[in-house]
């Protein structure tokens, strides 16, 4: 046996063990402790504290220890919108199984529901936080996990409600399976690097479902965005791949699936679009593939705006939107659209390929009016514009002849799309 | 009158023009309904057809019966009965046969599928609502012309003329206004304008009552504020009424002074 | 009689064409002119008005001042900032204070708010630090 093998088990002896001599105090009126405050003070590290069901009113809590915070039977911590309620110092802490309830609004500080400060290899799990300004607060943190958790804010106005999950500043988070629902985002990323994001649900926030402000190497994938006022916003960022979401509902004046700025070396596939305002606007983005996605029953499937490079769209599915695409003239020289489906082709097949042998043009004329004069949109749908969209069609005038799609398929892709 | 109006109107319900109008409505709206499950996109889809359709037919059958029906108008005219009597019977004839077929042939189907328990029935009224005032308002302007133009060439040309600039022509107006003047805030014009036309009118209308109008935008922001408040409801269909108003105001006043 | 018809529509357009007054943003239902991101926060939301009455609104004061400085040809009726401690309530740009401070998070980024008086930016940067500008400097940044 080498000496590597030893020391493997007695690594794994040592686990167990420490568990033993891990201390477990027990929170509850008839406990022997009372209060959380007070646990915590007699606790060391490594130790549990077990939180029984029941109603605890203490104001802010510092947790300055690595201990496990686990509540049985759904504990409630109020702040009765007073305070901040968790705060989070010391490395290895684990939260779980508690109910986190009213922090107050405030318009100077940016309280939350729990607060991880200048921690690392901390859990966040299964808990459920009502109305806490703030959800779950990372600041410059790294190597954490939040993963289970209900974040349900009531945010009906847009001001003075803060966001789900917040993180800012931190490194390598693993964000998963939560629902965050009635923020005003539902998770923000600020300054937040090679961090992962998947099976959340977020819906019904006011602003972004999801939103990354100056973070790089992020990986998003199967999350749901439902119903937000914007489904993800991406901007200022490096390489945040995304795949296998759903960007749904997201429907307003203002409201986007996915909005795209300054963002750059990014791969977006298998996404599902539907029933979006506008399905992804692209503005000052460069070297972004979009490959096998679906577009279905947007208002404006794709909206590309100044500064765009290297956009290539490539066998995605258009179907059914009441525009799929609106662009500057200029973008066709710089970025590219093919062998994509569009459900509005309608050229012919001859030689049964399966890609129509007349190129599609995406870009409507009435869209190139709106981009100089939004205003025109209030003639959508009238009979003076669906002529002058038709004799376009026919024989293209003003349209950019190099915004084009030169293998239209014929059928659409069979994707892998969850539902 | 009524008797002149039961007249017409049995005359006109009979008369193949009418009767394929029903049908056509009557199939168009069934098949929407059986291709569509989505309430919502059927009326974006009616709705074009409905403005596209109510004032070109109301237009060209309104000027082609009154044409046609001359002889009979004089015939009526020796009789002794009041000129406003003669001409109102008839405008009401042909307005209340154009209403009931387009009624039928969009309301049976939308019945059929049980429209009045869905959410969607203030949208369809909307609808229909409005494609019964598109038929009197065109209906009026083509008597008004036929009375005024005894030559059917000249009349014809100016009813296919109004109806082409209602259609279509004071659109391409609208958007060189928008562009000319992209400077200045355009959302009040905008708005403005589109009350001085009634399909542009009809149209808004629809379209801000469905999930499209988010489209829209700001602009639409503006006239889904406007026209969903109490003084904006008003001043619509105050408009859509003076649209209606007016041409029978210049029947009226035609038909007591003109020599037959 | 044809141009009796045509005057209502004449008085109209005069009617609508000038007016150059600021109007509220609707929070929640607006994008940024220049970020397109939706404007939620009333404390930091700015907006300008040209002198052809032309409105744009921008979630934060860094985006108007961004787009301010885009257009030095254009002039503006207006340009309008929210006070820090009373949100909704417009100030005149030129004349607000402003205070940078990283301990103040705005939309954009750039951690900057506006306040009504020198006084209380200055107030504000006792307790969360940073620094304090005005509309000159501001444009110098």
């Amino acid at each position: 046996m080498t000496k590597k093998k030893l020391l493997l088990i007695l690594c794994g002896l040592s686990l167990p063990l420490q568990s033993m001599f891990a201390a477990r105090l027990e929170v509850c009126p008839s406990c022997s402790y009372q209060t959380i405050h007070s646990a915590l003070e007699n606790a060391s590290d490594g130790d549990q504290i077990i939180i029984k069901s029941g109603l605890y009113r203490e104001g802010n809590i510092q947790v300055t220890k690595s201990v496990h915070l686990l509540g049985e039977g759904w504990p409630v911590l109020d702040g009765e919108g007073q305070t901040e309620i968790l705060t989070i110092t010391a490395r290895h802490v684990l939260i779980e199984g508690l109910e986190i309830r009213n922090v107050g609004n405030s318009y100077i500080e940016d309280r939350a529901g729990i607060r991880l400060r200048n921690t690392r290899f901390c859990t966040i799990r299964n808990n459920r936080l009502v109305n806490t300004f703030f959800g779950i607060y990372l600041e410059h943190s790294a190597d954490c996990v939040i993963s289970g958790n209900e974040v349900l804010g009531e945010a009906l106005e847009e001001n003075s409600s803060g966001n789900a999950i917040h993180c800012w500043y931190c490194q390598r988070l693993t964000i998963r399976d939560n629902q965050v629902y009635r923020h005003r985002d539902g998770i923000y990323f600020e300054f937040v690097d090679n961090s992962q994001i998947f099976g959340n649900t977020s819906k019904d926030n006011l602003r972004y479902g999801l939103h990354f402000m100056f973070s790089n190497d992020d990986y998003y994938y199967e999350n749901r965005f439902i119903q937000n006022g914007a489904g993800v916003a991406v901007m200022f960022s490096k390489c945040i791949d995304m795949d296998h979401n759903i960007f749904a509902s997201n429907w307003g004046r203002a409201s986007y699936g996915l909005l795209l700025k300054e963002l750059t070396d990014t791969d977006i596939r298998n996404n599902s679009f539907r029933e979006n305002t506008i399905g992804i606007y692209v503005e000052g983005c460069s070297r972004i593939d979009y490959h096998h996605n679906e577009f279905k029953q947007n208002g404006w499937a794709l909206k590309m705006s100044g500064g765009c490079l290297d956009n290539h769209l490539q066998e995605n599915n258009f179907i059914g939107n009441s525009f799929d695409l609106s662009t500057l003239a200029s973008a066709g020289t710089e970025n590219t659209f093919d062998n994509n489906y569009w459900s509005e082709y309608s050229g012919y097949d001859l030689d049964h390929n399966g890609e129509g042998d007349i190129p599609y043009l995406p870009m409507k004329l009435f869209n190139q009016i709106v981009q100089q004069t939004p205003e025109a949109l209030i003639l959508l749908r009238s009979l003076f514009i669906d002529l002058l969209n038709f004799s376009e069609k026919v024989s293209p005038v003003f349209t950019p002849e190099n915004i084009r799609d030169l293998h239209p398929k014929m059928n659409p892709y069979t994707l892998n799309i969850r539902s | 009158m009524l008797k002149i109006f039961r007249f017409y109107f049995f005359d006109l319900i009979r008369s193949r023009w009418t009767v394929l109008y029903a049908l056509f409505y009557l199939l168009l709206t069934s098949a929407l309904l059986l291709l569509s499950p989505n309430l919502s996109k059927v009326i974006i889809s009616l709705m074009n057809i409905v403005l596209f359709l109510v004032p070109l037919i109301a237009s060209m059958l309104g000027i082609m019966y009154f044409y046609s029906s001359r002889d009979f108008i004089e015939l009526l005219l020796a009789q002794p009965l009041r000129r406003s009597t003669i001409f109102f019977g008839q405008y009401l004839s042909i307005v209340g046969s154009l209403g009931l077929s387009l009624l039928l042939g969009i309301g049976i189907p939308f019945l059929l599928y049980g429209i009045l328990s869905s959410a969607e029935i203030w949208n369809y009224l909307v609808l229909l609502g409005t494609g019964l005032m598109l038929t009197f308002i065109f209906s009026g302007i083509a008597f008004w012309i036929a009375l005024k133009h005894e030559n059917r060439i000249k009349g014809f040309g100016l009813m296919i003329l109004c109806w082409l600039f209602f259609a279509v022509i004071y659109d391409g107006l609208f958007l060189l206004g928008l562009s000319w003047f992209n400077d200045y805030p355009l959302e009040k014009f905008a708005l403005g304008a589109s009350l001085f036309n009634p399909i542009d009118l009809s149209r808004i209308l629809i379209l801000l009552k469905l999930d499209i109008a988010a489209l829209m935008g700001f602009t639409g922001a503006v006239f889904s504020k406007f026209l969903g408040s109490g003084l904006g409801m008003l001043i619509s269909m105050a408009s859509l009424l003076l649209w209606v108003g007016f041409p029978i105001w210049r029947i009226r006043a035609i038909s007591l002074k003109k020599d037959f | 009689m044809k141009l009796l018809t045509l005057l209502p529509f004449t008085f109209f357009l005069l009617l609508t064409a000038c007016s150059t007054e600021p109007r509220p943003i609707e929070y929640g239902n607006e994008a940024c002119f220049s970020c397109k991101m939706t404007i939620v926060d009333p404390q930091h939301a700015a907006e300008l008005v040209s002198d052809k009455g032309k409105v744009f609104v921008f979630d934060a004061i860094e985006c108007m001042v961004e787009h301010y400085k885009k257009v030095p040809d254009q002039s503006f009726a207006h340009i309008l900032v929210n006070d820090f401690h009373n949100p909704g309530a417009f100030l005149n740009a030129t004349q607000a204070s402003y205070l940078i401070s990283p301990q103040l998070p705005s939309p954009m980024g750039a951690n900057l708010q506006a306040f009504s008086n020198l006084d209380s930016a200055t107030e504000m940067q006792s307790a969360k630090g940073g620094q304090v500008l005005n509309w000159a400097s501001l444009l110098e940044k």
